[in-house]
C-alpha cells in the first residue's frame, strides 16, 4: 500500500470518527446554560485551532531540521503540513466568528488572539505562495524554512495572548497549568474531537506528502 | 416598578430558558464539514494515481 493510499484510509477513518463526534456533541453532550447551543461550536473550533497550531509547530520543527540536516524529506513534510494547516486554520477562522456573533454580538473584533490567529492563516498562505513562486528546489526549501520558523515563533504568542493582552477571547480551559475547567461529559467530547482532528491531520498530511514527493521526483 | 419572576409565571420560564442560537451551531458544524470534505476531495483528486 502506498503512502497516499494509507493517507486515504486515515482520512476516511477520520471522517467516520468525525461523524461520531458530531453525534456525541449534538445529542449526548449537555448544553451549557448561559451560551446555549452555540457553545457546542467549541467542539469543532478548538480542535481545528489545535490542528492548525500543530501543523504550524511541525512546519517550524521540520524547517529547523531541514536547515540543520539538509534532508529534503523535512522540507516535503513542512510543505505538506502547511497545506493541511491552511485548511484547519480556515475552519478555525470561520467557526470562531459564527460562535462570536451570538455570544459577543459581533462577528469579529481586532483583539490580540483573533488578530494573531489571522496572522497564522496569512503565514500559511504566504508559505504556500512562496513555495509556488520559487522554482529552484534548494532555494525554495531554504526560504520557506525561514518562514516556517517564523510561524513556529508565533505559536507561543497566540497561546499566551489571552494572558498578555486584554482580550475578549475565553482563556484556555484544557491547556493550562491547573485541571481542565469542564464537566467530564464535555471534556470527553472535546478530547475525542481533538483525537479525531489529529487523525484527519495525519491522513491529509500523508496524502499531501506523497503529492509533494511525486512533484519533486518529476522535477528531478 | 420591578417585576420579579415567580415560579409558574412565563417570566420565570424565560429567565432560565436557553438562548435561541441553535442556528449558529448548525452553521458552524456545516461550514467545518464542508471545508474539510472539500479539501479531502481536492487531495483525493490530485493523489488518485499515486
Amino acid at each position: 500500500m502506498t503512502l497516499a493510499q494509507r493517507g486515504r484510509v486515515w482520512t476516511v477513518s477520520g471522517f467516520v470518527l468525525l461523524a461520531a463526534v458530531y453525534v456525541r456533541a449534538l445529542a449526548f453532550t449537555p448544553t451549557e446554560r448561559n451560551q446555549g447551543l452555540a457553545q457546542k461550536i467549541f467542539y469543532v473550533h478548538v480542535p481545528a485551532a489545535w490542528s492548525a497550531m500543530l501543523a504550524m509547530g511541525l512546519v517550524g520543527l521540520a524547517s529547523i531540521l531541514y536547515l540543520l540536516l539538509k534532508d529534503a524529506r523535512f522540507d516535503r513534510f513542512a510543505a505538506a503540513s502547511a497545506e493541511v494547516g491552511t485548511a484547519f486554520s480556515l475552519v478555525m477562522l470561520t467557526t470562531g466568528p459564527i460562535w462570536a456573533r451570538p455570544i459577543w454580538g459581533t462577528w469579529w473584533t481586532w483583539d490580540a488572539r483573533l488578530t494573531l490567529t489571522l496572522f497564522l492563516f496569512f503565514l500559511f498562505v504566504g508559505y504556500l505562495l512562496l513555495r509556488s513562486a520559487v522554482p529552484e528546489q534548494g532555494l525554495r526549501a531554504r526560504y520557506s524554512a525561514v518562514l516556517g520558523i517564523c510561524g513556529l515563533v508565533l505559536l507561543p504568542f497566540i497561546h499566551l495572548s489571552v494572558y498578555l493582552f486584554r482580550t475578549l477571547h475565553p482563556q484556555p480551559i484544557v491547556l493550562k497549568p491547573s485541571a481542565p475547567s469542564l464537566p467530564n461529559s464535555m471534556l470527553i467530547t472535546l478530547l475525542a474531537s481533538f483525537a479525531v482532528f489529529t487523525v484527519l491531520y495525519i491522513g491529509m498530511v500523508m496524502q499531501a506528502y506523497a503529492l509533494v514527493a511525486e512533484r519533486d521526483a518529476v522535477v528531478a | 416598578m420591578i417585576i420579579l419572576p415567580v415560579a409558574g409565571d412565563s417570566l420565570a420560564d424565560t429567565a432560565f430558558a436557553l438562548p435561541d442560537n441553535g442556528g449558529y451551531m448548525v452553521a458552524a458544524y456545516v461550514v467545518a464539514a464542508v471545508i474539510l470534505l472539500t479539501y479531502a476531495l481536492f487531495l483525493y483528486r490530485r493523489s488518485r494515481s499515486l
